[in-house]
């Protein structure tokens, strides 16, 4: 009863904000605009002119806008924009870009109703850029301007040639051509094949013989070339990938229609079935393909463990769920009778079942090895013996892999003419203008179509098929997400609501860029973070979120600490101990005040509605104060503690010291784990641990201390886990040295003080005993380091890593750069400040980080 | 004679009772539990026992509760015989409080419990605090510690304990009763992050060098040949001795679970283990230098051992080893029997002087170990010594205070019900009847009580119910009861002081376990025997 109230609810105040947002909507609604801005970027003799789908952009020094643009471009948008509400309207972009709107200034303008004319223009200086274009106005407080109201009328001819230029790189890069024909470009990336080294172990070589004469015959989406023209190769080659076997023995996997139906609903369910689908990759003939149910299970546990091109991402299930899954494309039911999903599959194609393979395998390897396959296929104890072929930049039309009847020895690919097309019109540009930069935004635009983004995801310029609950737009997601979380659920397979059946895959390493192109095409600025809560702001935000008369009851749809709660598992909210550890500040207060301008169609009610800011902002802040504590938060009213006691230790008056098991994290473990860890918490929750066994700081970090809950429940094994987001991580190897960066330092670890509610570390380097303070930097997040010893004569070093995402500055003397320290374990470029004076010597290192070097 | 004839026939009736109490009766050489029929005693609002108050009235009112209990059971009003309680809980002899709870969020799961000089009682918790007891007031100490499981206060103001990854020294330097300096002492060994790496301590010799003991890691895969125990990483399943000069080095080799060691007076060292692999039953093993005690893991990093732990056959194992000096039968007294102490008070905790206790990691009992040197080699017996149920669960530490009263802390969190907190057990100066010694002789042995007793009944062999097993040395979890007997006592001659009994036996087997139950012995003022079972390691015959 109460569940379906909270839903009604919700669905009411949705419906009334989203018409309080667009109130002053004409009655009839123009026709809906054509995406993107005409774009036209320069740079010396240089000129290219294309749709740009998004609009902002953040760059690194070096970086541009189009590889074929150099960092040094000229940017000119064109396009309307579309007002639905006549007022002031206040327009800015970073960076200084020069907005016009009906060829007016448009810094401060009033704007009618409609569709106006937009131009930007704006002068790339050296150095990290960033563009991201703004608005606001009487009627709502600054925002990036959302892409639904940019969009184009007129098109010049060159924006189709683009396109059409694009199409052919992204196929060159999806066919790998770049393997054979090098290219010089900074930017481009080309495709891995599937490791063949136990390839015997997975697909049968019957299938293996009819794949290599076309793999277009089998799936229409193939990458893969024919390159053997006979028949006798073929089967020669199949015989010898036949013999590449691993030494796993091949589990009974049962097929049976139980099985098969479990299988549907997975692959109907947790995402599949949104790549493979009608008009999709095709999956008919797995049973011929594949050597066994097992062989095919074991592949879809991680298929990216086999094929690096990460095309196929793990969707991270469980062994029984890629049982079910390998005896539904085995054993293929119908669709079953509720699905939406739309798909077709026939698990044996006989004419890959027919081939006779018994042949030469010796023959087999060396025809592998000397007709380029192993330009894309690795195989371990193998290696490639083909000849080079010529640069892409002088590939001729119409000739080789290109000509409509390529000829013997040339990779046959079966292009379309389309496809032949695109592929010569961008070999042709790429020789007029080589590509010359990395773009990532560029690159963001070739990503979401290579990994299928868009097959679940709206993006700019993309729908996906079919609507999808909870699947977040990924438009906004840099603006909306921190860069450490972007990079955690692409990296690290964080997942802030895991009850989800439809599930964000897991896509492996060849992924990692789109972390970072996420946050280039957001065109956010750094993360200003708040100041640390005030008690009163904790009391005050965990009032709002709890349950009770006059409080927002935040619990009744979100997931607190993993807590049940009452919203069903479609329409529930996000895990709000890790809200702030996700969200950017400023990407909350604009969702909390009016989130059906950010996702019309979201269930999360508008509380602020038409509030000023001198009301909403109070609570706002409040809210986020309390949710800063992340999982050290108070429990909100209305829910219950779990049975297993919580330790989030929390440092409120005093330091807290606290020796623990500190499990590692982090992308790739960059957070190294410390066993016998003194983890030290400062009030305001600036945090470090110092490493009794390496005798240093590792690392630090702010907005949490230590969770001892899994070190101190049950039998105990006193692992503690960071809470709260690193800052600075520091590299093995001692941060003093006395005389000479030569000689590797004696360092010991004493023990540390508490005296005086004070945390001193005391460990001596070549027998001189340091005392080292630590505290909060006085502005904002970073680390002061204070030493204090006897150097007893000697010429004292500090030495530190160069970082662009850290600054470090000393109080005594300035850094120099030098060569990596002898005894410091990982080849880090190195800097160093060299302390004056000879006796008691006393001196801070301040370590800020930056936001990406600046 | 026709009370003799009564007497008789009332042990024909009560005998049977107690061996199907303690398992017997179904079975020969099965290990079965008894704490749920002692878990079922304790509920039990009527008991049979025939308790020495009503024992002290005659023999009609005996006989009248006997023919109760029996219409009862005939009747199915209560269940088995299982209320004839064998232990002693809390009585007019010893008396059982608890202090009060400091105020931590953290519980007083108690790791490590020891006297300073001074009085002070120092707990060290298992979510790592420390917490001075003085003046009946606790005192935060110390905190922030990984697990500590072993304090000893050294001097005043300085408290070494034991950390998971460290032995540390904590310093109160400004004397306000807080430690303000945390210094290492040592973190030489190696540690892994696995739950049961247990850092286990702490004691001092005479000449300050320091000892304590690392737990095996709990390891799923079978790493040493042991089920569950194994060390991933070296150091695991030793004891360790820190000089005083801050010299870590491997003391002794083959442990398993040594939780608590304890130094004698004389500067020997002894440690508890509990069953497991290679591992009987719990036991009492008196550490000496660079010995061996019999679980393999240890091996692969103790110099000169040149073989494969996990090939090195149980006969060659057996070679090295050093057996326990006494065994204590599962679930018979502990479970999961932990740190001995020797009663240091010189009486004024009882009769035990010089004695040891231990406490016991799962089950509501304290057990008391009788040791004796037979040759260079000690032995001895295990006597229940005080149980209550629902209160003494997870006594994991015992330290005798200036007082005279035995303290015990109390955790089980993690394989129990989770107590915590601190309990003192005081004598009440009233002497109990008990078997204070068990000491063997060429042929028999020789009982000490601690009152003289009734003559007729003490000389008389057939009160004395005594078996024998063995336990067999296997890689596999614990081992049963072996090949367990009935021994005939031929006779039992009573000292002039009526303080001593010799029972003489046909045979005595060496490397076997005996089990004495005594019945009806009491003392002058009509007192049973408070309990009466025991357990007797009988490593070496008495030449």
């Amino acid at each position: 009863m109460s569940r379906v109230f909270s839903r009604c609810l919700c669905a009411i105040v949705v419906f009334a904000t989203t018409s309080a947002a667009f109130a002053a909507d004409p009655p009839a609604r123009p026709k809906s605009l054509d995406p993107g801005l005409i774009a036209t970027y320069s740079s010396g003799q240089r000129k290219i002119v294309r749709l740009a789908l998004s609009s902002n952009f953040v760059l690194q020094a070096g970086e541009s806008i189009h590889p074929q643009i150099g960092p040094d471009f000229t940017l000119d948008y064109d396009g309307v924009i579309r007002v639905l509400q006549a007022g002031d309207y206040a327009f800015s972009a970073a960076d200084g870009a020069a907005i016009t709107i009906d060829s007016a200034p448009a810094a401060k303008i009033h704007l009618a109703a409609g569709d106006h004319a937009l131009h930007v223009h704006y002068r790339r200086k050296p150095g990290p850029a960033r563009l991201q274009l703004t608005w606001s106005s009487d009627a709502f407080p600054a925002e990036p301007i959302p892409p639904a109201v940019l969009g184009h009328s007129a098109v010049p001819p060159e924006v189709g040639a683009s396109a059409t230029i694009e199409r052919g790189r992204l196929l060159a890069e999806e066919l790998n051509c770049i393997a054979c024909h090098k290219s010089e470009s900074p930017a481009m990336v080309g495709r891995g094949a599937p490791d063949l080294s136990t390839i015997g172990s997975r697909v049968n070589p019957q299938w293996v013989v009819k794949w290599l004469e076309d793999p277009r015959h089998f799936r229409a989406h193939a990458t893969m070339p024919a390159l053997l023209a006979s028949e006798q190769d073929r089967r020669d080659v199949a015989t010898y990938l036949a013999s590449l076997k691993d030494t796993t023995t091949t589990r009974q996997v049962s097929t049976n229609d139980d099985a098969a139906v479990s299988g549907r609903d997975i692959f109907e369910n947790v995402g599949c079935a949104n790549c493979h689908g009608k008009d999709g990759v095709e999956l008919n003939g797995q049973a011929s393909k594949w050597k066994s149910p097992d062989a095919l299970s074991r592949f879809l546990l991680d298929p990216t463990a086999v094929d690096p091109s990460c095309r196929m991402p793990s969707m991270m299930l469980t062994r029984q769920q890629t049982d079910s899954l390998a005896a539904f494309l085995f054993n293929p039911p119908k669709p079953d009778d509720k699905s939406t999903a739309n798909w077709s599959i026939a698990s044996h194609l006989a004419d890959f079942e027919q081939a006779s393979v018994d042949a030469d395998a010796a023959r087999g390897k060396t025809l592998v090895q000397s007709s380029g396959c192993l330009k894309c296929h690795a195989i371990s104890g193998a290696s490639s013996t083909a000849t080079e072929a010529v640069a892409l930049s002088r590939v001729k039309p119409a000739a080789g892999c290109l000509a409509s009847q390529p000829p013997a020895g040339a990779a046959q690919y079966h292009l379309t003419n389309d496809e032949r097309a695109a592929l010569t019109a961008y070999v042709r540009s790429a020789s007029e203008q080589p590509e010359v930069a990395a773009a990532p935004t560029f690159s963001y635009q070739e990503n979401i179509q290579r990994f299928n983004c868009v097959a679940c995801h709206t993006a700019e310029g993309f729908v996906p098929k079919q609507a999808l609950d909870g699947v977040p737009p990924l438009a906004i997601a840099g603006q909306k997400l921190r860069p450490e979380w972007i990079h955690a659920v692409l990296e690290d397979k964080q997942r802030v609501r895991p009850w989800l059946r439809l599930r964000m895959p897991h896509f492996g390493p060849a992924v990692k860029p789109v972390a970072d192109e996420l946050i280039a095409v957001s065109g956010a600025g750094p993360v200003e973070e708040a100041a640390a809560p005030a008690p009163t702001a904790i009391r005050d935000g965990r009032k709002m979120v709890s349950n009770g008369m006059g409080n927002f009851g935040c619990i009744t749809c979100h997931s607190f600490n993993g807590a049940a709660v009452a919203a069903p598992e479609q329409s529930r909210g996000p895990e709000l101990t890790l809200m702030v550890s996700r969200v950017r500040p400023d990407w909350f207060a604009r969702w909390m005040r009016e989130p059906a301008r950010i996702v019309p169609t979201t269930l999360m009610p508008a509380f602020f509605s038409e509030k000023p800011a001198s009301e909403s902002m109070p609570v706002i802040n409040a809210m986020w104060g309390y949710l800063s504590m992340g999982k050290s938060m108070p429990l909100p009213d209305g829910v219950t503690p779990s049975r297993q006691q919580e330790f989030a230790l929390t440092p409120i008056d005093v330091p807290l010291v606290q020796r623990c098991y500190l499990d590692g994290g982090g992308v790739d473990g960059k957070y190294r784990a410390i066993p016998r860890a003194v983890a030290v918490g400062l009030p305001g929750l600036t945090c470090y641990v110092f490493d009794p066994d390496l005798c240093q700081i590792c690392y630090a970090w702010s907005g949490g201390f230590v969770n001892m809950t899994a070190g101190w429940n049950g039998r105990g094994d006193t692992h503690g886990k960071r809470l709260g987001t690193p800052f600075y991580n520091a590299p093995p190897g001692s941060p003093i040295y006395f005389d000479s960066l030569e000689k590797k330092p004696q360092m010991d670890y004493i023990g540390y003080s508490t005296a005086h509610d004070q945390v001193e570390m005391v460990y001596s380097v070549d027998g001189v005993e340091i005392h080292e303070r630590d505290s909060a930097s006085p502005r904002g997040v970073g680390l002061v380091r204070t030493f204090e010893f006897d150097p007893a004569g000697k010429q004292v070093y500090f030495v530190t890593q160069i970082d662009p995402t850290i600054k470090f500055s000393s109080s005594n003397g300035s850094f120099e750069p030098v060569p990596t320290p002898n005894g410091w374990e990982t080849p880090e470029r190195t800097q160093a400040v060299k302390i004056s004076g000879s006796s008691k010597v006393n001196f801070s290192i301040t370590v800020t980080p930056t936001q990406d070097g600046k | 004679m026709s009370m003799a004839m009564k007497e008789n026939t009332m042990n024909s009736v009560t005998f049977p009772l107690s061996r199907v109490l303690r398992g017997e009766g179904r079975g020969e050489g099965t290990n079965v539990s008894t704490c749920e029929e002692r878990h079922f005693a304790a509920r039990c609002p009527l008991t049979l026992t025939l308790s020495p108050e009503y024992r002290g009235e005659g023999t009609r009112w005996r006989r009248a509760s006997v023919i109760v209990a029996m219409l009862l059971l005939l009747s199915g009003f209560i269940a088995a015989p299982k209320a004839v309680a064998a232990d002693a809980g809390p009585d007019q002899y010893y008396t059982l409080d608890r202090l009060p709870d400091p105020d931590t969020n953290l519980k007083l799961e108690v790791g490590g419990l020891n006297f300073a000089a001074d009085g002070t009682l120092y707990a060290g918790t298992r979510r790592g605090e420390v917490w001075a007891w003085k003046d009946g007031k606790w005192k935060r100490f110390a905190s922030g510690l990984a697990e500590c499981l072993g304090t000893l206060p050294i001097k005043p103001g300085v408290v070494l304990v034991t950390q998971r990854a460290e032995v540390t020294r904590l310093i109160d330097t400004d004397g306000d009763g807080i430690a303000d300096r945390y210094e290492k002492i040592t973190n030489d060994f190696a540690y892994s992050g696995n739950y049961h790496e247990f850092n286990f301590g702490l004691v001092m010799d005479k000449a300050g060098n320091l000892y304590g003991s690392l737990n095996l890691g709990h390891t799923n895969h079978d790493p040493w040949g042991g089920q569950y125990m194994g060390a991933d990483v070296k150091d695991r399943g030793t004891v360790y001795t820190i000089s005083p000069d801050g010299k870590y080095s491997t003391f002794a080799w083959g442990l398993r679970s040594p939780n608590g060691l304890e130094i004698s007076p004389d500067g020997e060292l002894f440690c508890a283990e509990s069953q497991g692999e290679f591992t009987a039953t719990d036991c009492l093993q008196h550490l000496q230098k660079d010995r061996f005690y019999g679980h393999p893991a240890s091996l692969s990093f103790k110099p000169g051992f040149t073989g494969n732990p996990r090939t090195t056959t149980i006969a060659e194992l057996a070679k090295m080893r050093t057996p326990p000096i006494v065994w204590f039968p599962y679930k018979r007294v502990g479970q999961s029997v932990n740190q001995p102490r020797f009663d240091i008070t010189a009486g004024k905790f009882g009769p035990f002087a010089g004695q040891i206790f231990c406490g016991d990691d799962i089950g509501p009992i304290l057990t008391r170990v009788f040791l004796e040197k037979v040759g260079d080699d000690y032995q001895g017996a295990c006597f229940p010594f005080l149980r209550k149920q629902n209160v003494l669960e997870g006594a994991n530490r015992i330290a005798f205070g200036p007082d005279g009263a035995m303290y015990t802390g109390l955790t089980n969190r993690g394989w129990a019900t989770g107590t915590h907190g601190v309990y003192k057990i005081a004598w009440t100066g009233k002497m109990p009847l008990e078997i204070q010694k068990w000491e063997i002789q060429s042929d028999g042995f020789l009982l000490t009580f601690t009152e003289p007793v009734n003559e007729q009944a003490a000389s008389n062999p057939d009160n004395y119910h005594l078996l024998n097993f063995h336990y067999e040395y296997h890689k596999t979890y614990g081992c049963d009861e072996l090949d367990k007997a009935p021994v005939k006592v031929l006779s039992a001659k009573v000292s002039a002081d009526r303080k001593s009994v010799h029972l003489a036996l046909p045979e005595l087997r060496s490397v076997w376990i005996y089990q004495l139950d005594v019945q009806n012995v009491t003392a002058d003022d009509g007192a049973g025997i408070r309990n009466s079972t025991g357990w007797y390691t009988l490593n070496r015959l008495k030449q």
